[in-house]
């Protein structure tokens, strides 16, 4: 199972989402100061906030639009 | 086999030079604006005083104006040679007949008759036959045709590398080149299958082939390695520059000559052809740019000669230098660093006679991806082959491809009889080390898990050569529990195909010493107590896959898969409180 922090669900992989593949769990590596990444692809993020940004810009401009 | 060559005791290979070496390729281009571009990539090679091989294609060879073009910028040192691309004209129509615009693709007879025309025209111009030549595939019956009737062509670009289905999708489903599976680095194609590389010198086409660019080996895995290539063009069309700056691609270079560190020798293709350096190509946004970060390329590669890192060279000299350093049989190694995203990820590749493996640390280093080549298939293209368009080596394992990360790989899984890990699990970093002549230890990094509230670290290492053997081994460092209650499972999960789509995998027999289960998708499976070896027959790929247990295994099993997720397990369990050491074996199933 992904290696999430356990207080909350796993992050998605933005990446993988871009390129269409069904949620990849992203990894978090609590060593080296800490980084989610993805098995997959190699995306990487020091924050689940800048995973969540990712996501959101990219739904946002996909479809062309200013709000989902 | 390898053959010493002499080392220095418990040192590096005494051949070694601890080199890059990098050919800078031209394609003399039919069109006048790009002849234009053709004459900025030759008059700044020229300015840096670097040597160039210019590949001149068929249209070209009758083309008066073009030919003196090429005569007005060639210079001492520099290489021309043929290039089988850019074939499509009314002369080729006319003598030919064949619409087909690429030649990998033309039926037998009249390919061979273009190359020998044009190996003819070429002598009759310059008055000597070229050396090197260049196509973005060569199969085993073109280059065994090559090799015979043109023996003065000792070099030849052979193969994109990892251009397949990620190629076809990214490209809108019309770049039909197939030719996964087969080698990053230059290497003695066997007679039989151009992407194998020759067990032995009976074995070997006499022509050394070497890849079209360079590319990076994480995005060879996971996306489209042409995008990310010793191209300063392409990465404008994976729009990772900023203007005429892109430092990944600085970043890819030094990863190359870090290669030199492993192998004792490193090669870089820098084959940017004319039409990427002009404005009106529709990946560049800005000529200026385009050109900078050429020159920019050339500049770099003329500072690292002048450091002793790097050497510059034609084709032909790559071939002589290639042919003092590295016989049919040798293996080579990548060990290859996140440059794109600077991420934590690393990846080892090795190829020799007998496979391609790729262990993914971003995966505890789980094979990811795995080409027998034993079998020796046919690959050849055209009307005349049973592949058509299709010269992918077929994979047992493509986690990208086929199956994804939980349905294919070989990887492991501790438990306690409670809770259960897989060390696919965590990322790992990796030390490679050279222990000897085509031979590499792998070692990852302790990792630390949680089993049921109890820390567990395993240490796992592969010993990777030019034998048709890899070796895992794995060890537990820590266990807060009770030692005596930990198993380990080796597990094979494998599924021969080229592309996306499964394909029938109902010839494979499984088998162990004493039982057999012929694979009809049932997802019946047998165990066998004190198995020393679990095994399956392979017809599809005319091999048989051994996992053989080098320490006393407690049981082994052959799993049949179903329809649904067709891949097929081998697994060896093992009392863990000990060291284990699994050997993954390949054989062809007819002897060679």
């Amino acid at each position: 199972m992904p290696d999430n922090t356990s207080a909350q669900k796993p992050l998605i992989c933005p990446a993988c989402f871009a390129r269409e593949i069904d949620p990849v769990f992203l990894h978090f590596d609590p060593e080296d100061g800490g980084e989610f990444y993805c098995q997959h692809c190699g995306y990487t993020a020091k924050t689940r906030g800048d995973v969540k940004a990712f996501l959101r810009d990219f739904l946002r401009h996909r479809h062309g639009v200013g709000q989902l | 086999m390898a053959h010493l060559r002499g080392f220095l005791a418990g040192g590096m290979p005494s051949f070694i030079f601890l080199m890059l070496i990098s050919n800078i390729i031209h394609r003399l281009d039919g069109r006048v604006a790009s002849r234009e571009a053709l004459g900025f990539q030759w008059g700044e090679a020229r300015r840096l005083g670097l040597p160039t091989t210019t590949l001149l294609t068929y249209p070209t060879l009758f083309d008066p104006v073009a030919l003196a073009d090429a005569g007005r910028w060639i210079g001492p040192g520099d290489e021309l040679g043929l290039h089988f691309h850019e074939i499509k004209c009314n002369r080729v129509l006319d003598r030919f007949g064949v619409r087909e615009p690429m030649l990998w693709l033309w039926p037998r007879e009249k390919r061979i008759a273009l190359i020998d025309e044009m190996v003819t025209e070429f002598t009759k111009i310059f008055g000597k036959p070229p050396a090197s030549v260049g196509g973005y595939v060569i199969d085993a019956w073109t280059l065994r045709e090559i090799e015979r009737r043109h023996p003065s062509i000792r070099t030849a670009i052979t193969s994109c590398f990892e251009e397949g289905v990620k190629m076809y999708y990214g490209n809108n489903r019309n770049w039909l080149l197939f030719s996964d599976g087969g080698p990053w680095n230059p290497y003695f194609p066997s007679r039989e299958n151009a992407l194998a590389p020759a067990a032995n010198t009976e074995d070997a086409i006499d022509i050394v082939a070497v890849p079209h660019l360079n590319r990076d080996m994480i995005m060879a895995l996971s996306s489209r390695d042409d995008w990310f290539a010793s191209h300063p063009g392409n990465v404008f069309r994976a729009r990772i520059n900023e203007g005429a700056k892109c430092p990944y691609l600085f970043r890819f270079y030094q990863a190359w000559e870090h290669q030199a560190e492993l192998n004792g020798w490193s090669y870089l293709n820098i084959f940017v052809s004319s039409p990427w350096l002009l404005g009106s190509h529709w990946c560049i946004d800005r000529e200026e740019d385009v050109r900078a970060l050429y020159t920019e390329t050339l500049e770099y590669l003329k500072g690292r000669e002048e450091a002793g890192a790097l050497q510059v060279a034609t084709m032909n000299e790559f071939g002589r230098e290639f042919r003092q350093r590295v016989q049919p049989g040798d293996a080579t190694i990548c060990h290859w660093r996140d440059e794109l995203g600077q991420s934590k990820r690393e990846v080892v590749w090795l190829s020799n006679a007998h496979h391609r493996s790729t262990l993914d640390m971003a995966r505890g280093g789980a094979l990811v991806d795995f080409r027998p080549y034993d079998g020796r298939l046919n690959l050849d293209l055209g009307p005349e082959s049973q592949g058509l368009w299709n010269g992918n080596a077929p994979f047992l394992v493509s986690t990208e491809h086929n199956g994804g990360h939980w349905n294919t790989s070989q990887h492991a899984t501790v438990t306690n009889g409670q809770h259960t890990v897989s060390l696919c699990d965590r990322r790992l970093r990796a030390d490679v080390e050279w222990t000897g002549e085509c031979s590499w230890i792998v070692r990852g990094e302790p990792t630390r898990f949680d089993l049921g509230g109890n820390a567990l670290v395993v240490e796992s290492e592969w010993e990777l050569n030019a034998s048709e053997m890899i070796a895992i081994r794995r060890r537990v460092l820590e266990y807060q529990g009770d030692l005596s209650t930990l198993r380990l499972s080796e597990i094979f999960l494998g599924r021969a195909g080229t592309t996306e789509y499964p394909e029938d995998q109902r010839e494979t027999r499984l088998r162990s010493p004493h039982t057999e289960l012929q694979v009809s998708y049932s997802g019946t499976s047998q165990e066998i107590d004190g198995a020393k070896w679990v095994e399956a027959m392979i017809p599809r790929l005319g091999i048989s896959l051994r996992l053989s247990a080098q320490v006393p295994a407690l049981r082994g099993t052959l799993a049949d898969g179903l329809l649904f997720s067709p891949s097929f397990r081998l697994q060896l369990d093992y009392d863990f409180s000990n060291p284990t050491v699994t050997c993954l074996i390949t054989r062809p199933l007819k002897s060679r």
